[in-house]
């Protein structure tokens, strides 16, 4: 779950003329073309090798099951107190992720290292990437990974899953803190460092306080994405919903799996309108998470968003006891002589049997298979977000939107999608697809859908619509302007944030490396099971390798898109 | 995880204070630094039905807790990897591991010891099952498994025992390698998921471990025209306890005479034994294993 904002800095110095921009865009999308062919090739084309139709039987029965989970009472006291669980792995993770950016923002804003006049000196310049390099790794592991190699140090502690959400969402926190602080007018601290403050001191007082709110809003979003996290934790071992739901469909209780799908749903749809309730109140224009831009307001005093943020704060303590939570361990002489331990098994990397050839066709598979999920859930979410957006939000909405209906049931639709975590899609993606990488495609196209066409439909919502009426008035029909109005306008932001979700996307696939071939996700879990730690080191460093590629390329795809 | 509420306040005001003065000390009841003391944590697997792991265990926790006069807590996890860690880490004391998970957990713990087994673990089997429609017929012979060639075919968890391990072997005795079904072979992640699998076609075959196997079949959990036993195996050793080395000889005797005097005559003890499939426990040792450690190493899940 990663929404970030372009590095202002990231722009070539060099302004580009209109028509280097337009080649360049074109460039990139053929690269884009040719890389959703090639991954299609290499998943393989040929319907009867690839659909398994007698599958559909567990299927259909799975989605039975959805209207008749499994309410006795015994079941049900668990799912309860493993929701708890869940959102309480959530709530701290969050917390600390916001604790993590508030400390991280400020050393990797360019700000920081950018003296009071002129260009900065090499050594900032080096400090200022150095910062940044330091936070990029984080972000580009999977909180499965962290956990992974938590548990090898802490053990079975809860704090595992605290701190396998905190660190990574702490770094994606301090990035997008960082682009805040940027943004922020930087009169107040010019005029306190001109007075002879210090760069941190004016930075602290002069520059915070402002971007703070836009931080607040913004860890609303972590919390609910969070939420999945947690979830999708549980199922490889840290208790909760997730833990619950492996057990469950390990011995195939359709049921029981639905009781605790249900309850992920409904916490999941109460963050999300809670996420998206504070944001929309934190601008008028809307949640900006594509762009960055529309941030860097004072913080208002708005009664929802002082009551939303004091609930969090106040709910910490609650998590914190309801997970019998210590600290304890974390200066233990066990976890100190159990870190090195793991340190001197994992160095140095190495790439084992298959060498070379087996790793880098595992690498081509991953990309393969983020790639194809990520344009097949780009394709439906890009056409779903216009019925999912409520129209009551757009001005003048019924004259471009479908009806209530349709729009309640879309959102649902996508609320399904990205509540079920994607480890339980490609269990079920396994049953109607022949083994190979379409299982993992399709299921991790589904969470993606479910998570792009939440903020393709606030896009919508939030879309300035006067063109579209101008058209209605004028006699157009409601398809016409659409054609010639709203896609146009909305066209572009759909491009930016599908590109935001490459490198999550290709983080993600580490989780539905199940069943037959599906690149390194599949071969971290051999490794794993293995105790190889060489080799899970060497593949952890491939899939930072290929994750960091796809936030660079998604980046200059976006810088043309402006 | 989940503890009385007492348990809870004291447990965060402990933290509390832990933090307050920011050098609390290790709290490792049964940490490798030190005797045994405190409550005593049992593991398992999940190889069952893990809905009602959880309560069994609990079961098992009770009884073993009257018996060695100590306290006894059950902690469920859910891959064979995490129990292994956990055990290695001094989380879990005891755990009740699969062959090949029982070796690599001693690998990583000097000193830990398989104690106790069910009497059906000593000759363990596993089942080869087939697609009825795809044509594979049941076999005599190891060597007659290399009708499975060119075919897709899944095996359970990775580090199964009777779901990876051993088929792997008995294949590859047969001259059957990773590399020789049709595409790659899958890991479906458990025993009642290679029967459903196979049972939809997705896989034309698979193996799993022999008494789940028996056990869906009296349920009737399948249809039995769509998929059949190919082939089972010879025998080898499978599940057992292993007991961390901070367990001394007195306790370890104590929970191993607590294993061997479960009697089905007693209706808890009896539901105990049913839970696990067995009809009585008996002592076993590590030496027991060195097949299985071979197997292990030959076929690389085993490196150090």
């Amino acid at each position: 779950m990663t929404i970030e904002t372009v590095a202002p800095t990231d722009t070539p110095t060099r302004t580009p003329t209109p028509t280097s921009t337009g080649r360049r865009r074109r460039g990139w999308a053929a690269i884009i073309v040719v890389l959703v062919i090639w991954s299609t090739q290499r998943a393989g084309v040929n319907l009867p090798d690839l659909i398994n139709p007698r599958g559909w039987g567990q299927v259909r029965s799975f989605f039975a099951a959805m209207v008749r989970p499994d309410l006795s009472p015994d079941f049900l006291r668990l799912t309860v107190e493993e929701t708890a669980v869940t959102l309480s792995y959530a709530l701290l993770g969050t917390a600390l992720s916001v604790a993590i950016g508030i400390l991280g923002g400020p050393l990797l804003s360019e700000r920081l290292w950018r003296p009071l006049a002129g260009e900065p000196t090499t050594r900032a310049r080096w400090g200022w990437r150095l910062a940044r390099f330091t936070f990029a790794v984080p972000r580009s592991m999977h909180e499965v990974v962290f956990g992974l190699i938590l548990l090898n140090i802490l053990g079975l502690d809860p704090l595992v899953a605290v701190l396998a959400i905190g660190v990574p969402f702490g770094a994606v926190t301090a990035k997008v803190f960082s682009e805040l602080i940027d943004e922020v007018p930087s009169d107040a601290e010019r005029a306190m460092r001109a007075a002879g403050a210090g760069r941190l001191t004016a930075m602290i007082f002069g520059v915070v306080p402002t971007a703070l709110g836009d931080l607040l809003s913004y860890a609303f979003y972590r919390f609910e994405c969070a939420i999945r996290s947690a979830a999708v934790l549980g199922i490889v071992g840290a208790g909760g919903l997730g833990f619950q739901l492996a057990l469950s469909f390990q011995s195939l209780r359709y049921d029981q799996m639905w009781t605790l799908l249900w309850a992920l749903i409904a916490v999941g749809g109460m963050a999300d309108w809670w996420s998206s309730s504070v944001r929309r109140r934190r601008s008028d224009s809307g949640p900006d998470l594509s762009a960055g831009e529309g941030a860097s307001h004072s913080l208002e005093r708005d009664p929802f968003l002082v009551a939303s943020a004091a609930g969090g704060a106040l709910m910490i303590p609650v998590a914190w006891w309801w997970l019998d939570l210590s600290l304890s361990s974390l200066w233990s002489p066990r976890t100190r002589r159990l870190g090195a331990e793991l340190a001197g098994d994992a160095w140095p990397p190495q790439v084992g049997p298959g060498g070379w050839r087996s790793l880098i066709a595992d690498a081509a598979d991953t990309v393969a298979l983020a790639m194809l999920a990520l344009a097949l859930a780009w394709t439906f979410a890009s056409a779903l977000a216009f019925l999912a957006a409520r129209r009551k939000r757009v001005p003048g909405g019924p004259a471009l939107l479908p009806g209530r209906t349709l729009s309640w049931l879309s959102r649902f639709v996508l609320l399904i999608a990205r509540s079920v975590p994607p480890p339980v899609w490609a269990l079920l993606a396994v049953f109607v697809f022949l083994p190979g990488l379409w299982p993992g495609v399709v299921a991790l196209a589904i969470y993606q859908f479910g998570v792009l066409g939440r903020l393709e439909g606030e896009v919508v919502e939030n879309l300035d619509d006067r063109p579209g009426r101008a058209l209605r008035a004028a006699g157009a029909s409601r398809s016409g302007a659409i054609a010639y109005a709203t896609l146009p306008a909305v066209s572009t932001r759909f491009v930016a944030l599908g590109l935001y979700r490459w490198e999550v996307t290709i983080r993600d696939t580490v989780i539905v490396g199940v069943v037959g071939a599906a690149g390194l996700g599949q071969r971290i879990s051999e490794q794993t099971s293995s105790f190889d730690y060489q080799g899970i080191l060497a593949s952890i460093a491939v899939l930072v390798v290929l994750t960091v590629a796809a936030d660079i390329a998604s980046a200059a795809i976006r810088r043309t898109l402006r | 995880m989940r503890r009385s509420m007492i348990a809870r306040v004291v447990g965060a005001l402990v933290a509390l204070a832990a933090l307050a003065s920011a050098c609390g000390s290790a709290d490792d009841s049964a940490g490798a630094d030190g005797e045994f003391s405190g409550t005593l944590m049992i593991g398992a697997i999940p190889d069952q039905d893990g809905e009602i792991l959880a309560r069994n265990y609990g079961k098992l926790a009770d009884y073993l807790s009257d018996e060695i006069g100590m306290e006894v807590e059950f902690q469920p996890v859910t891959e064979y990897d995490g129990a292994v860690t956990a055990f290695k880490v001094g989380a879990l004391d005891l755990v009740w591991f699969g062959g090949l998970t029982g070796v690599q957990a001693r690998l990583e713990v000097d000193g830990a010891e398989a104690i106790a087994q069910r009497n059906i673990d000593a000759e363990f089997t596993s089942v080869f099952i087939a697609g009825t429609d795809t044509g594979i017929e049941p076999v005599d012979d190891i060597a007659g498994l290399s009708v499975l060639e060119g075919r897709r075919f899944t095996f359970g968890s990775e580090s199964s025992t009777s779901g990876r391990l051993m088929p792997q072997s008995f294949l590859s005795q047969a001259g059957v390698g990773l590399d020789s079904f049709a595409g790659e072979p899958g890991f479906s992640g458990s025993h009642d998921q290679t029967i459903a699998l196979v049972e939809a076609g997705t896989f034309e075959a698979g193996v799993l471990n022999s008494q789940v196997w028996e056990a869906r079949l009296v349920e009737g959990a399948f249809d039995e025209s769509r998929v059949r036993v190919i082939f089972e195996t010879p025998p080898y050793y499978d599940y057992h306890w292993v007991a961390r080395p901070e367990i001394d000889a007195g306790l370890r005797q104590a929970i191993v005479d607590a294993f061997t005097r479960l009697d089905p005559a007693v209706p808890e003890e009896a539901e105990i034994l049913s839970f696990f499939g067995a009809e009585s426990f008996i002592t076993t040792e590590s030496s027991n294993y060195d097949q299985i450690e071979a197997v292990g190493r030959e076929i690389g899940k085993i490196t150090d």
